[in-house]
């Protein structure tokens, strides 16, 4: 029996907001568009490599050199998309908070200690754990981490808090776990696209990270945000029911 | 025929170079690549196409506003456009706008030889719709 993929989590037991589906149908038109073109240019390529082989040695290499870049990028988005939506069970488990946040540190800690940035942490005594897929979340802090430190390329700090939002109700308690940096901030323009698939502003990103992060956290009943933070810099918000 | 001018409007930089080379390998187009949509008027003005090739998403100005942009324009408006986009299928067209249905739309990949003879197509009159 074929294992649930997310697609399927994603449409059953009412995990999600209304926002979803669409996120996930530009995504399949993004894919489209970013795996035609690279392999537009190598079609193109490959037909004036064969008219350039037998006379034009040095121009054939300039073709081929395009081409093995237009290879390497479609190898790199066919990879990010088949671990996005590959068929995987959601292994729930709980998690204290505090583990998951001091983990997601340490696996990206080379970056903040390249940059000169400082790390702070400040996780409330009283978080409960949480029931969650450890690793997809912990992909989901080492995203909104990484996302942090490169936008902060000469150093600064990052503060991690993690608290317990009281439910009400009609409102179901949380535990909040906010990163904020004091980088440069995202450009207004780009706020609400930072979740569309592909956008990016780093050169040589796919620009899938925050797309996948916002469907694991919906996949979670939870959510994402990212705001600029008063002060300067940025902050990233993960919201978990509990 | 005489040297035909072609103006290509696609940001992949790598593409533009090669669709250059296609085309002026054969001996009969002078090419001319834009890959920043928002200077391709001002650079269809001065380089006078017969036949622009017209990538459709692109960022800052997408093709389709491009196109409108050369229809608008009392210079530009009958030039010949073929679309050239990774953003639909034959099978499963989903941008819908009139433009897509008066110009030729070429999928990405495609081959050389498809893309010269659309071009043919248009510059010649004998087709204005590709298949």
């Amino acid at each position: 029996m074929a294992q649930p993929s997310i697609m399927d989590h994603l449409a059953g037991e009412g995990h999600l907001s209304a926002g979803a589906p669409a996120t996930l149908a530009r995504l399949a038109g993004g894919v489209a568009h970013e795996v035609r073109n690279p392999l537009a240019i190598i079609r193109m390529g490959l037909d004036n490599l064969a008219r350039s082989l037998p006379d034009h040695p040095d121009r054939a290499r300039l073709f081929l050199d395009d081409l093995y870049e237009a290879v390497e990028r479609t190898e790199r988005i066919v990879d990010a998309l088949l671990k996005f939506g590959a068929p995987r069970p959601l292994n729930y488990e709980r998690v204290a908070a505090a583990d998951l946040i001091r983990e997601a540190v340490t696996t990206v800690q080379s970056l903040s200690l390249e940059e000169g940035i400082q790390v702070s942490l400040d996780i409330d005594s009283d978080v409960p754990p949480l029931r969650l897929d450890r690793a997809m979340v912990l992909e989901v802090l080492q995203q909104i981490l990484s996302n942090a430190f490169h936008a902060m390329p000469g150093g600064g700090t990052v503060t991690i808090t993690a608290t317990t939002r009281p439910g009400s109700p009609g409102f179901d308690g949380a535990v909040i776990i906010e990163v904020c940096d004091t980088g440069e901030g995202i450009p207004p323009a780009s706020l609400p696209k930072l979740f569309d698939p592909f956008f990016t502003t780093r050169q040589g990103q796919l620009g899938l990270g925050l797309p996948i992060a916002q469907v694991v956290m919906e996949l979670h009943g939870g959510r994402i945000e990212i705001e600029p933070n008063e002060g300067g810099g940025t902050v990233a918000r993960l919201a978990f029911r509990v | 025929m005489s040297t035909r001018k072609i103006l290509v409007i696609d940001d992949e930089q790598a593409y533009t170079r090669m669709i250059t080379f296609a085309l002026e390998d054969t001996g009969e187009f002078k090419v001319r690549t834009v890959n920043d949509p928002t200077q391709a008027a001002e650079t269809a003005r001065l380089f006078d196409p017969d036949c622009c090739v017209l990538d459709i998403i692109m960022p800052e100005m997408s093709g389709l506003e491009v196109a409108e942009l050369f229809k608008r324009d009392p210079v530009l408006k009958n030039k010949p456009i073929v679309f050239l986009t990774a953003a639909v299928s034959k099978e499963h067209p989903h941008i819908q706008h009139d433009l897509l249905e008066d110009c030729p739309v070429l999928i990405k990949p495609v081959g050389s030889d498809e893309l010269i003879a659309c071009i043919d197509s248009v510059t010649t009159g004998a087709n204005r719709k590709a298949s």
